[in-house]
């Protein structure tokens, strides 16, 4: 099986069209053939996901090419830590066949936001209680 | 590094095979079978289990895989009703279970063809599995991960942490993050804040506690000082 999934670019701002072609080759003819925008999160904690937006092709031929067009969603965007990251992406599911997937980028300025652990946060420290004997 | 990159993330150490050094699916399925299609795989915290258990029910058909959260005394609803629909069942962490909750699961799974269970201590059912771990094996999956071993580190952490991989893959992940949990992680802590030092005092109530809430890892104790902003 080849399948390929092309995207006219791969960074977004909320609300802009994501645009690209979804091709396939396979030996027969794929039941259902599935793309998905969706993201995940990786990192050192369980993995999360979800699907936001699913797109179906009908009649799919053993060789085909297809457009599509997704609008890209305000929430959450792309961002990246030492701990997390969300990563957003684009996955074309082939029955049978196999997946494919492309990576995306979303976000308020295109690009991904980087979590920043070095910021020093000036936060009031609450007074301990005093002990009677004095410590 | 971002952790996206980095190659300790759960969705690789999750994605690791199953590996031992006496381990050989037709031995297991051979003791299973000897002992009627009822088995344990027995172990410690972090040393395969769940990872066997897993592989275990992907390469069944006509399958339930079950898992029991901490402190899950009994089945839940749900799971009672799953018990019923497939001939072999696959339960995680039954050492939860409280004396009824376990009565109950045998009563209800007395018709299926075979039930593989994982537990800290054996005597539920009869060991199928002893599960083990050495530095050597946390040596190869460090390397699966990384592409390269250090066989100090390793061993290291593998006492460290009393052969549990899971945790030891976690510090390896701090490690390559640069974050707290890795002893390097406080060093560096310490010589930054010393260099901004006239805005910092130092907070013994904090050093105290911190090293007696870990109490006999004394050799961490220069590295678990710390610090507090002046108010």
């Amino acid at each position: 099986m080849k399948a390929s999934v092309a995207t006219e670019r791969k960074n977004y701002r909320p609300g802009e069209e994501i645009r690209g072609t979804a091709s396939w080759t396979t030996a027969i003819a794929p039941k259902t053939v599935e793309l998905r925008l969706f993201w995940h999160t990786a990192g050192k904690g369980t993995r999360d996901s979800a699907t936001v937006e699913a797109l179906v092709f009908d009649h799919a031929q053993a060789q085909d090419t297809r457009p599509f067009a997704f609008s890209a969603p305000d929430f959450p965007p792309s961002f990246s830590g030492k701990l997390i990251s969300l990563i957003w992406g684009l996955e074309l599911v082939l029955n049978p066949g196999g997946t494919q997937n492309a990576g995306l980028v979303i976000s308020p300025d295109g690009h991904e936001i980087e979590l920043q652990s070095d910021v020093v946060i000036s936060m009031p420290v609450p007074e301990k209680p005093k002990f009677p004997w004095g410590r | 590094m971002k952790a996206r990159d980095n190659p300790y993330r759960s969705e690789r150490v999750e994605a690791l095979a199953f590996r031992a050094e006496d381990f050989d699916w037709k031995n297991l399925e051979a003791r299973l079978a000897a002992a009627k299609g009822r088995g344990a795989i027995v172990g410690p915290e972090g040393h395969g289990k769940t990872t066997l258990l897993l592989e275990w029910y992907a390469r069944r058909t006509d399958a339930v895989l079950l898992r029991v959260k901490e402190g899950q005394r009994r089945l839940t609803s749900e799971q009672r009703g799953e018990i019923g629909k497939s001939r072999h069942l696959f339960l995680d962490s039954a050492e939860q279970f409280g004396w009824w909750g376990w009565r109950e699961l045998r009563w209800l799974s007395r018709r299926a063809r075979s039930v593989v269970i994982t537990s800290h201590r054996p005597g539920l059912l009869p060991t199928v599995f002893t599960c083990r771990t050495s530095a050597i094996l946390l040596g190869e999956l460090m390397e699966e991960l990384t592409g390269r071993i250090d066989e100090h580190a390793t061993l290291c952490l593998w006492q460290q942490h009393k052969g549990n991989v899971r945790l030891a893959l976690r510090d390896l992940y701090d490690a390559q993050a640069g974050i707290a949990g890795n002893p390097a992680h406080y060093w560096w802590q310490f010589l930054s804040a010393r260099e901004s030092k006239a805005s910092m005092r130092w907070n013994w109530d904090d050093a105290f506690s911190s090293v007696s809430a870990r109490w006999p890892i004394w050799s961490e104790f220069p590295f678990r000082l710390s610090w507090r902003r002046r108010d």
